[in-house]
Formats: structure tokens, C-alpha cells, sequence
């Protein structure tokens, strides 16, 4: 799509990177702000077209478009106009299944980070199918949060190996989302340490008592990393069953931890004495 | 063969964490590890003490003489060790919330570099995992410990509630130095460098030199800006002194251009506002006009009693001044609190990942010094605590 002359000259007012590639000389805040209000007032062509004239990433004709696109951006946000936010993040969701770079729908995935909320979820589900832009889309879902955000990354869930499903198992855990518990649980079985450790975290962040023999059997046997880790999702879940009146079941958690002598748990065993003591 | 030298090395000294708390080694000499060897990473380890005796070495750039033995580029291989005390942490922020953490996990005592975070909720954890395992932390950084202990103990007592203080630090922060570059060149990644790792939990972009090696700090990925480099050093006195280090401002405005989505930037001055009047504002002389809403006052320990009734202010007069704050290399020894403890440098760390909210969003930022949340803006609030890229959490 053509771009329109005015818009170029708009973004032809953000500062010029000075000898060391910075923004660190002339930043004139009015200039600026000046711009972006008039950009931000064309409204959807002008969103799609600060997409449409951005450059290859870290390139000269990349600097001011890149810019621009945030500061319009995130002034839907500084002027509070949720119908201009919501277009631009509709906009920018769509991109995600246009053709651009794989970096430059990275940044779309950031802005969406940014200031996304509902609108993005589904665009950023689908995203989830990339190997090279799960991560980003599944960060900004974990940022949006919320059941909607859960949704997206339980359904990626069966179709996903390798890096994507530990993205995928982290973010749930992340999220501490309750309808992944069964998921998560599974999960503990994996044959990727990093996915039985993350399944651990989202599981003692969930705080339902039921995880705690799972939790503990996670830890039962592992050595080095793992069992570090799955000492922290132990305590971290009875803590959590504690600030939920759930003292009986941190109960049987501290029991157990009092009983290891692991070379490095030392300090665990007392913390679980001394929390046994005081129960 | 890792476990053969472990075991070498547990036999001459026997680690503090095997003994447990309260009690004392055959040996006052600890053993500890350095994780991120660049620039200041020998004088953070220094700053363990003396009779700290150094068994490894840990860096993401180490990937042509990792042994697994001394040099290590994955710290958590250096944490699974069991014959090692004390962690010194001077990576890039990006990753001081999760080396921290791990240590304490692992029963090591912690001396991290500063900044102590990239955001709030890192800083929070740590803090966190500071009180759930009974473990040692210092931030690199000590300026409370010259602290004038009359002034902090008038805020120790609790009576103050209403101050007309306003502090105003001018320059020293590095923003111009430590920003980031907006044009860049994509290049290859140096065959000794693991930059996944080094990415950590922050997204993995594409290599650039610049990104690496102290002018990390000009990219939120991993810092923020001069702000992170410097603000410690100069708002831990402060914090202790004015008992900001037991709470939070609820105010932040800043003054700024339109803060760059990945690389940090200019800006000119932060006014943070506490609940109990205190106004304290941060000028970095590097940008825009000079701060001139209000003018430095009521700073002296006469100021602040005199917003006390007779009777309080008797009451404060009456009480013994605080402790000396204790030392890494004494709280190592004595298992007492170090003075720059994970909760007080948390609220340090407060302040400047506030005005890093402040200038990035562009908005004014209203604070619950409670629940450590943006009230009445979520987009704020994203900035608080940032998700982290698989496998990494805190």
C-alpha cells in the first residue's frame, strides 16, 4: 500500500540518531510530541502505515519509523483514547499473519506487549505455531494476561514440541492458571528437565493442594539443578497453602522437607523445623 | 571429573551451608564463586572479604575454557556445588534477580552488583527468597553505611507522619553515557560468547556488539540506562538516612522526551512523591531545563523533629541510635543481617525502576507503596514486572 506523503513527513520529524547511532542530541520533546499527535489523529490509515514504512530492523530507514510507530502507540495511552488503541492493536494483531520479517513481527509482539489487551489474543494464539516468534507471543500473552490469554496457550498446547511447548508450559506457569493444573501435572513426567521444572513452578504457584504429593514426588530422587528447583516449588506451594488457610496440607510438605539432608539442604530442613514449630 | 575436584576442595575447607545456621566452621575461610567475570566482576568479589577463597569462575563469554571444574558458562552447574559458600553476582542486571534467587535456593550467601533488578517484581523476589531461606544478601553498594544513624533513627521510631522535606539530587547519572544505540548493525556472534545465555530471560535479538559488555546498559532488555548504573550508588545513603528504605513513593512524574521502545534515553529530571509528604527529586543536569518547581529543604535532623509534637520528639531523643549496620564479610561470619539487605536495597532499587516507569510511559505514575502495583493503570503496571523467555523465572 502506498504511503501517504504527509505521514512520511510526519515521521520525518522524529530526531535523527546522533554520531554514536543514539538519541542523545536535539531531542526536542514538543517536536516530537507534536508529530506523534498529529500522526495519531489520521487514526487506522496512519497506524497501518507507520507499518508499512518501516524498514529492515537496526537500518538507517528503520530509526525514526520504528520510533514513531511506538510513540503513536503508547500515546493511545498517554491520552487515554481506547477506541484509537484498540484500532492500532487490532491493526498490528493482523500484521502478525501478514508478510513481514520474522524481527519486525517480533516488534509487532512487543507493541502488543505494550499496549495490547483482548483484541490481540487470538492473532497472538496463532502466533504460538511459530518456532521463531513463539517466545514474543507468548510473552506479550503472559503481559495481557487474564482466562483469555490462559485460553490461547492451552490450545497451542497438543500441537506443540521441542522449545515451543516448554515456551508454552512456562507461560501457563507464569500465568498460574488453574484449568492448566491437569496439563501442568502431566508435564511433570516430561522427559525436558525444563519443562518438569517449569510444570513444578506453575503448579506451587497455583497453590491447590492436590499438587502436593505430585510436588513432592517431582522432588524425590532428582540431584543438582532440578532438585534445587523442585525444592523451591515444595516451598513456594506450602507457602501459598498457608496464605490460604490450607495450614494442615502445608503440614505434610514441611514434614518432609524437615526429613532431607540433601548436601545443600541444610537451611531447608530448618526453615521446615521452624515453620513445623511455629505451626 | 567435576564432582573428583568438588570433593578435593570440600575436604580442605567444610562449607558453612553443610553446618547450618549458628554454626561455626573449622575455618574461617569461605569459599565462594564469581559469577560474571567482565569489568567489575574481581571487585565485587573482593568485596566478600578476605578470607574468601575463590574455587570458580562463571561467564557466558567462557565457552572456550568451560571445564566444568573452575570455568563455567551455565551458573547453575557453579550452584549445584555443594562445597561452595558465597555467590558475588556481576553480570548484567538482566539476570541478578535469578542468579540471586538461585543461590539462596541452593543455600549460598548472595553479594550482587547493582543495579539489584531490571524491574520491581525481580527486585520483590529476591527479596522474598532473602527471608524464606535465611540467607545473606548484599547489594554492591554501600553508601548507608555512612549513613547519619540520628537522622535514620527519628524515621525508625515511627513517629513521623507528616514532613515539608524536599531533596534534590543534581547530576551523576551517566544518561547521556549510557544510552542505547537506535541504528545498529546486525553482526555475527563471537564464537566465545553464548548469546542465548547472555539473552537469558529477555527476548533474543539479534547480535550486536553493543548489546554486550557495560554498554548492555543502555537497553531495557538488560538495564536501565544511567539510571541503573548509577542511581544505587547514590540513593542508598538517602534511603537509609530518610527511611525510604521501609517504604515507597506514590507519586513519580517525569520529565522526558518520548522514551525509545528498546534503547534508553535522555531525560531530565524525576519528582517522586511519598505518602508522608517527602519530596525527592533526581536532576541529571543532562536534558532539558533544570528542575525549578521547588527548592531543597528541611533536610537537618532540627527540620525533621520539629515536625514532631514536644512530647515525640523527647520520646526520639530519649532512644539509643540504630546499630551499626553490619558488613558482608561480619553478617557471613555472625549470620546477622547485612546492611544492604534484600528488602531495604529493594526499596533502593524502588526508586529507580519507578523513574524508568515514569519516563518509558510517558505518564505520571501514581504508586501503592503496598501491593508495589501502578494504580489506575495497567500499561504502567506491565512495566513492573516484565515476563520472562523460557526456561528462565524467578
Amino acid at each position: 500500500m502506498a504511503v501517504n506523503e504527509n505521514l512520511k513527513k510526519l515521521v520525518d520529524q522524529m530526531p535523527d540518531p546522533d554520531s554514536r547511532r543514539m538519541f542523545t542530541k536535539d531531542m526536542d520533546k514538543e517536536k516530537i510530541e507534536r508529530a506523534v499527535a498529529e500522526i495519531f489523529k489520521g487514526g487506522a490509515v496512519n497506524f497501518q502505515g507507520l507499518i508499512d514504512i518501516l524498514g529492515v530492523p537496526g537500518s538507517a530507514e528503520n530509526v525514526k519509523p520504528h520510533y514513531a510507530l511506538h510513540c503513536v502507540l503508547n500515546h493511545a495511552l498517554i491520552v487515554k483514547d481506547e477506541k484509537a488503541r484498540k484500532t492500532f492493536c487490532e491493526i498490528l494483531a493482523n500484521a502478525l499473519g501478514g508478510d513481514y520479517p520474522d524481527y519486525t513481527k517480533a516488534y509487532f509482539c512487543q507493541e502488543l506487549q505494550w499496549a495490547g489487551r483482548d483484541e490481540a489474543l487470538a492473532a497472538l494464539g496463532r502466533t504460538l505455531e511459530s518456532d521463531t516468534l513463539c517466545d514474543p507471543a507468548a510473552m506479550a500473552l503472559v503481559t495481557i494476561g487474564g482466562d483469555g490469554a490462559a485460553d490461547q496457550l492451552r490450545r497451542a498446547l497438543p500441537g506443540a514440541e521441542g522449545a515451543r511447548r516448554l515456551t508454552i508450559i512456562h507461560s501457563l506457569a507464569a500465568l498460574a492458571d488453574p484449568k492448566a493444573a491437569g496439563d501442568l501435572e502431566k508435564a511433570l513426567g516430561d522427559d525436558d528437565l525444563e519443562v518438569r521444572i517449569a510444570a513444578g513452578t506453575g503448579l506451587a504457584a497455583i497453590g491447590d493442594a492436590r499438587a502436593v504429593s505430585a510436588l513432592l514426588k517431582a522432588a524425590d530422587g532428582k540431584s543438582g539443578w532440578e532438585r534445587i528447583q523442585a525444592c523451591k516449588n515444595c516451598f513456594v506451594l506450602a507457602e501459598n497453602l498457608v496464605e490460604s488457610g490450607k495450614a494442615s496440607d502445608a503440614k505434610k510438605l514441611y514434614e518432609a522437607i524437615a526429613k532431607w539432608n540433601g548436601p545443600q539442604e541444610q537451611h531447608l530442613k530448618e526453615i521446615a523445623q521452624k515453620a513445623l514449630a511455629s505451626a | 571429573m567435576a564432582t573428583t575436584a568438588a570433593a578435593g576442595t570440600a575436604a580442605m575447607i567444610v562449607p558453612r551451608n553443610v553446618l547450618g545456621q549458628g554454626q561455626t566452621p573449622p575455618s574461617e575461610e569461605f569459599t565462594g564463586a564469581l559469577i560474571g567475570c567482565g569489568g567489575r566482576g574481581p571487585g565485587t568479589f573482593k568485596g566478600m572479604g578476605p578470607n574468601v577463597k575463590q574455587v570458580a569462575w562463571c561467564d557466558v563469554k567462557y565457552k572456550d575454557r568451560a571445564d566444568g571444574k573452575q570455568y563455567y558458562t551455565d551458573y547453575r552447574h557453579v550452584l549445584e556445588r555443594a562445597d561452595i559458600d558465597l555467590i558475588a553476582i556481576a553480570t548484567p542486571p538482566g539476570w541478578h534477580s535469578l542468579i540471586s534467587i538461585a543461590a539462596m535456593e541452593a543455600g549460598k550467601d548472595v553479594l550482587c552488583e547493582k543495579p539489584m533488578t531490571r524491574f520491581i517484581s525481580e527486585a520483590r523476589a529476591v527479596a522474598d527468597a532473602e527471608k524464606r531461606y535465611g540467607r545473606i544478601y548484599q547489594i554492591g553498594t554501600y553508601g548507608r553505611f555512612s549513613g547519619n544513624r540520628r537522622i535514620r533513627k527519628i524515621f525508625e521510631s515511627g513517629l513521623v507522619d507528616k514532613l515539608d522535606t524536599v531533596l534534590i539530587q543534581r547530576g551523576g547519572k551517566k544518561v547521556a553515557q549510557w544510552s542505547g544505540m537506535v541504528q545498529y548493525d546486525v553482526r555475527d556472534v563471537p564464537e566465545s560468547l553464548d548469546w542465548d545465555m547472555y539473552c537469558g530471560p529477555a527476548p533474543l535479538r539479534p547480535f550486536n556488539p553493543h548489546r554486550n559488555g557495560g554498554s548492555h546498559r543502555g537497553y531495557w532488555d538488560y538495564d536501565g540506562g544511567g539510571l541503573g548504573d548509577m542511581a544505587h550508588h547514590h540513593l542508598d545513603r538517602f534511603c537509609y538516612e530518610y527511611g525510604r528504605d521501609m517504604t515507597a513513593p506514590c507519586r513519580i512524574e517525569a520529565h522526558a522526551p518520548p522514551a525509545h521502545p528498546e534503547a534508553t534515553g535522555m531525560w531530565g529530571w524525576i519528582e517522586f512523591t511519598y505518602p508522608d509528604g517527602f519530596v525527592f527529586v533526581m536532576d541529571s543536569g543532562e536534558w532539558g531545563e533544570p528542575y525549578n518547581r521547588k527548592e531543597q529543604k528541611g533536610l537537618s535532623e532540627a527540620d525533621i523533629l520539629a515536625t514532631l509534637s514536644e512530647e515525640d520528639s523527647e520520646k526520639v531523643k530519649a532512644m539509643p541510635e540504630p546499630e551499626p549496620l553490619v558488613s558482608f564479610p561480619d553478617a557471613i561470619r555472625t549470620r546477622k543481617q547485612a546492611g544492604g539487605h534484600a528488602e531495604a536495597s529493594h526499596r533502593v532499587a524502588m526508586l529507580y525502576h519507578l523513574a524508568n516507569v515514569a519516563i518509558r510511559s510517558g505518564r505520571v505514575i501514581n504508586f501503592d507503596p503496598v501491593t508495589e502495583h501502578v494504580i489506575g493503570d495497567p500499561e504502567a503496571d506491565r512495566i513492573v514486572n516484565q515476563p520472562m523467555r523460557a526456561p528462565w523465572r524467578v
